[in-house]
């Protein structure tokens, strides 16, 4: 089997899932939504791969301000290459060339990460569709469940909190005009 | 209800609103509050008021201005349901200095959370200070056209709530409802009128917007005009992929 993977970027870290159930065509019809929203029955059909957690605030800050503008970090890169690389080939050196014997697939939520990771990551087929972001939105509502003890819901909490002041704070420290950024 | 005596020694008797998480004060004047979250501090200089609670605890209460907040000002005209309640989870978009956040924050109180988005620096400033008094708000200084630059930073919410005012308005709500809100979720956007088509009457302007956010499984429920608080305003309020009822 071939198995789609997914990628979900979180403020605790990234997380890796594998859809375990074969019949992603159905993804968008009734029944699969039904399965999004029941944690039940997405826990089935959906597993956690594995989990990267940041290092630390600095570490996670890093992560958001690469991601936020579309760049793989190399936290990212080699946390993929490890999991789903096709080869252990270090580096950027062949790009699609690497007959993807694997022949794992990655669903994302954006393109731009998409590309990015396609591009560092030899062997490596990214997905961004439809399917893929229905699958996301279930990983993204049934997180806490899905990585189980490695994270409570109070530590994603926690997480996402921490890195929004750091980031909104560089944000607007980083405002170099000091002028407002007005819209229109 | 527990009554208690404001500044003064006014008579103030405070009463839960219909709608949770959120009270009244009856007195010389009605007023809108919100228990709050951090007392003995306003936010924005708005009027506080205490009251003794049934264990005879002091509770702080902040009024909330309907001029000054639009959901406020839906809450007085009416609305059926806010969907802000205590513990919800709520994607806040054009959170501006957190004024109405503040409220926001105190309705769900400490089981819930508030993602406030806001992408203007000046007032994001503010925003981030009001939040480090608040926990449960978390501030994002960010463009809500771009829910993917913020998506490490947001869980799944039970309702949104995005007051932009911006001409592609309905399509930031849609497509951070894609991102954020879950099945059968409520959203809630305030329009105004001027901002969509400055030329156009305001009721065709809220139709053709309804008509955006349908087309896009954003599923109107209701709609209220915010007269006589803010002009050419409506509120519409509505559900998210709205789970399909079984044919019987």
């Amino acid at each position: 089997m071939s198995g789609l993977h997914l990628l979900l970027e979180s403020a605790g870290g990234f997380a890796l899932f594998t859809h375990v159930s074969g019949d992603e065509t159905a993804t968008l019809s009734d029944e699969l939504q039904k399965a999004v929203s029941d944690p039940a029955k997405f826990s089935q059909a959906v597993k956690l791969h594995s989990f990267r957690p940041f290092k630390d605030a600095e570490d996670a800050l890093s992560a958001i301000n690469d991601l936020s503008e579309g760049i793989a970090c190399q936290g990212l890169v080699d946390f993929v290459t490890e999991q789903l690389g096709a080869s252990s080939k270090p580096g950027k050196s062949s790009k699609k060339s690497s007959s993807g014997a694997s022949g794992a697939s990655l669903g994302v939520v954006h393109q731009a990460i998409g590309n990015a990771l396609s591009e560092s990551v030899p062997g490596l087929s990214v997905r961004c569709d439809a399917v893929t972001q229905e699958l996301l939105r279930g990983c993204r509502a049934h997180f806490a469940a899905l990585v189980g003890d490695l994270l409570s819901a109070a530590d994603i909490e926690r997480a996402q909190l921490g890195l929004a002041h750091a980031y909104s704070r560089s944000k607007v420290k980083f405002n170099v005009n000091r002028a407002d950024n007005m819209i229109i | 209800g527990g009554a208690g005596g404001a500044r003064g020694g006014a008579k103030v008797i405070i009463e839960p609103h219909r709608h949770p998480g959120i009270f009244v004060s009856r007195g010389k004047e009605d007023a809108l509050l919100t228990r709050n979250m951090v007392p003995g501090e306003s936010v924005y200089n708005e009027k506080r008021v205490s009251a003794e609670g049934a264990d005879g605890e002091k509770v702080e209460y902040r009024q909330w201005n309907p001029f000054r907040s639009k959901i406020a000002a839906a809450v007085i005209g009416g609305v059926d349901n806010v969907h802000i309640c205590p513990g919800a989870k709520v994607l806040y978009l054009g959170a501006a200095s957190g004024t109405t956040v503040s409220h926001v924050s105190d309705v769900v109180g400490p089981t819930g959370l508030v993602y406030a988005v806001e992408f203007s620096h000046r007032s994001g400033r503010d925003l981030i200070n009001m939040a480090k008094k608040r926990t449960n708000i978390i501030p994002i200084i960010e463009d809500a056209r771009h829910p993917h630059k913020y998506r490490m930073l947001v869980g799944m919410v039970d309702t949104l709530f995005a007051d932009v005012a911006q001409p592609d308005q309905a399509r930031i709500v849609a497509l951070n409802a894609q991102y954020f809100l879950k099945n059968g979720g409520t959203w809630m956007i305030s329009i105004k009128a001027s901002c969509i088509d400055s030329t156009a009457d305001p009721n065709a302007v809220f139709a053709s917007e309804v008509k955006k956010l349908k087309g896009d499984n954003l599923q109107p429920k209701e709609q209220l005009t915010l007269e006589p608080y803010e002009r050419d305003h409506a509120v519409v309020v509505g559900v998210y992929r709205p789970v399909k009822k079984q044919k019987v």
